[in-house]
């Protein structure tokens, strides 16, 4: 009976403060959003500086007398390397035909001979492509005796390195921004509902009403105007997305996670404030 | 029943009451006489523990202000039924709600609420008027919602603050017809009042309170 009562409560509790109820869930939806723009722009960040190191590949040049045998050994001793995932020899012939494919003509007919080495080229392994970690197997490499030259794309890490911490504390400081914001927003929007209805508690009380009695169809409430909110918010970020791959970048991205959050997130804001806020007009 | 020993109360560091001691009995039905701000509201608040002495104890029923659990509170307040002269009613709900609401915040079966609400709407006269919602009622009518609710849950007490405040006089006198049907029923009615008429109309003790003390009972 009380169950029912409850959510019978919670559900009449939308039209009874219309007004307010509306201006909960449109600054849930709206608080929620903002959170899933951030998300969304930080993932898509995050995928394209993650695929531009994981294009970074190390092109290891050895010494011209190096000869077929000797260059696999070198390969097997790179791919002992720990970071290393793998390492593909380019013959002369291979690199000639490289040439000849880029360029247009034939390294024969241009030099009279195949001055190209034998090269090596190395994949990096995730967790291993920032600045440092390559560095470090540069270094390695470099020790191999056969080695001559390493060539990498060194100044665009360094780049990416030197902003990416920057890019991350900026980025984790407007999330959780973001985050006590919509906290502060809803607390506040929901405690407004809560002040429209004052009445009712009131007379709750008076009747003889239990706390958790009478906490529980606010709670309801705030719980249903958060999922509402949130799914709003949902509904748009999908919207934006599919206007952003259509318009601006295709490969953006929005994983099935950060709607989980966003409903999450909202349902728990809005049980949490709403319980605060009548916990605190109940004191 | 109900009894005040040397109870002393201050709202924001002013004394509303002094040193206030008297003894209600069971059934009893007495009058809070006095002027505004003589304090009547405030013993009918430390009544139903809305309230508590700063200093001094008042016993109701089986609770006592010094002992009584937070918990036990919304227990004693199903014993106490209380009115007020802005009538406390919730306007988007209709008679039968009003009253209903009563019991359902004790967790009643519906078919509880049903028999118990259909029994004291037709106590107070209002059983034709159930449906209706309280912005179709006039003041009197109003006020006998206001006791339905008060009365739907047996209380042992039934405080009033000025009940007949905001009604003509016709029906402030239906509603003192049924406070003292309610009080010959066995249940004990302290009413806050300065209606002098009304009291003269319907004797019973009264307890006078002026600048927080009471000055004769």
């Amino acid at each position: 009976m009380t169950f029912f009562f409850t959510i019978k409560e919670g559900f009449k509790g939308f039209g009874r403060a219309r007004l307010s109820t509306t201006i909960t869930i449109i600054s849930v939806a709206f608080a929620l959003l903002l959170i899933g723009y951030f998300i969304m722009f930080s993932m898509n960040i995050n995928n394209l500086i993650g695929d531009v190191r994981s294009k970074i590949e190390l092109d290891v040049f050895l010494i011209p007398a190096i000869n077929e045998t000797d260059s696999y050994k070198i390969q097997q001793q790179i791919l002992r390397i720990n970071g290393v995932e793998g390492a593909d020899l380019i013959s002369k012939e291979e690199a000639a035909l490289k040439f000849e494919k880029e360029f247009g003509r034939d390294i024969i007919d241009v030099l009279g001979s195949n001055p190209l080495p034998i090269t090596c080229t190395v994949k990096i392994k995730e967790g291993f492509q920032s600045a440092v970690a390559i560095n470090g197997i540069v270094r390695e490499i470099e020790k191999i005796n056969g080695v001559d030259e390493v060539v990498y794309q060194r100044d665009l890490l360094s780049i990416i390195d030197r902003y990416i911490n920057l890019i991350y504390i900026i980025a984790g400081s407007i999330g959780f921004l973001l985050i006590v914001i919509a906290v502060v927003l809803l607390y506040n929007t929901i405690r407004l509902t809560i002040l429209a209805r004052s009445d009712i508690i009131e007379i709750m009380k008076l009747v003889g009403a239990t706390s958790t009695f009478i906490r529980r169809p606010f709670v309801v409430e705030g719980f249903m105007q958060g999922l509402i909110g949130a799914l709003i918010a949902c509904g748009l970020l999908y919207l934006s997305l599919l206007i952003v791959q259509q318009w601006i970048y295709p490969y953006a991205v929005g994983r099935p996670e950060v709607y989980a959050f966003i409903v999450v997130f909202g349902m728990a804001i809005g049980l949490f404030s709403s319980r605060l806020s009548v916990s605190k007009h109940l004191s | 029943m109900i009894e005040f020993y040397n109870v002393d109360v201050d709202i924001d560091r002013r004394d509303i009451l002094r040193n206030i001691s008297f003894r209600l009995l069971k059934g009893e039905f007495a009058y809070l006489v006095g002027p505004s701000g003589a304090g009547k509201s405030t013993v009918l608040r430390i009544i139903y523990m809305d309230l508590f002495p700063a200093q001094g104890m008042v016993i109701v029923g089986q609770y006592s202000s010094a002992k009584i659990r937070l918990t036990d509170i919304p227990i004693l307040r199903r014993q106490v039924g209380v009115v007020f002269q802005d009538f406390k009613l919730l306007n988007d709900r209709n008679v039968f709600e009003n009253v209903a609401f009563a019991l359902r915040v004790t967790g009643a079966s519906s078919t509880d609420i049903k028999r118990k609400v259909f029994r004291v709407l037709a106590e107070v006269n209002l059983g034709h008027r159930r449906n209706h919602y309280p912005e179709e009622l006039s003041g009197g009518e109003k006020q006998r919602v206001a006791i339905a609710r008060a009365i739907v849950n047996n209380p042992f007490i039934v405080l009033a603050d000025e009940p007949t405040g905001s009604i003509d006089n016709r029906s402030a006198i239906e509603i003192m017809n049924i406070f003292e049907k309610i009080n010959k029923q066995g249940t004990a009615v302290l009413m806050a009042t300065h209606n002098h008429q009304l009291i003269e109309q319907f004797p019973h003790r009264i307890i006078y309170l002026k600048n927080g003390e009471i000055s004769t009972s």
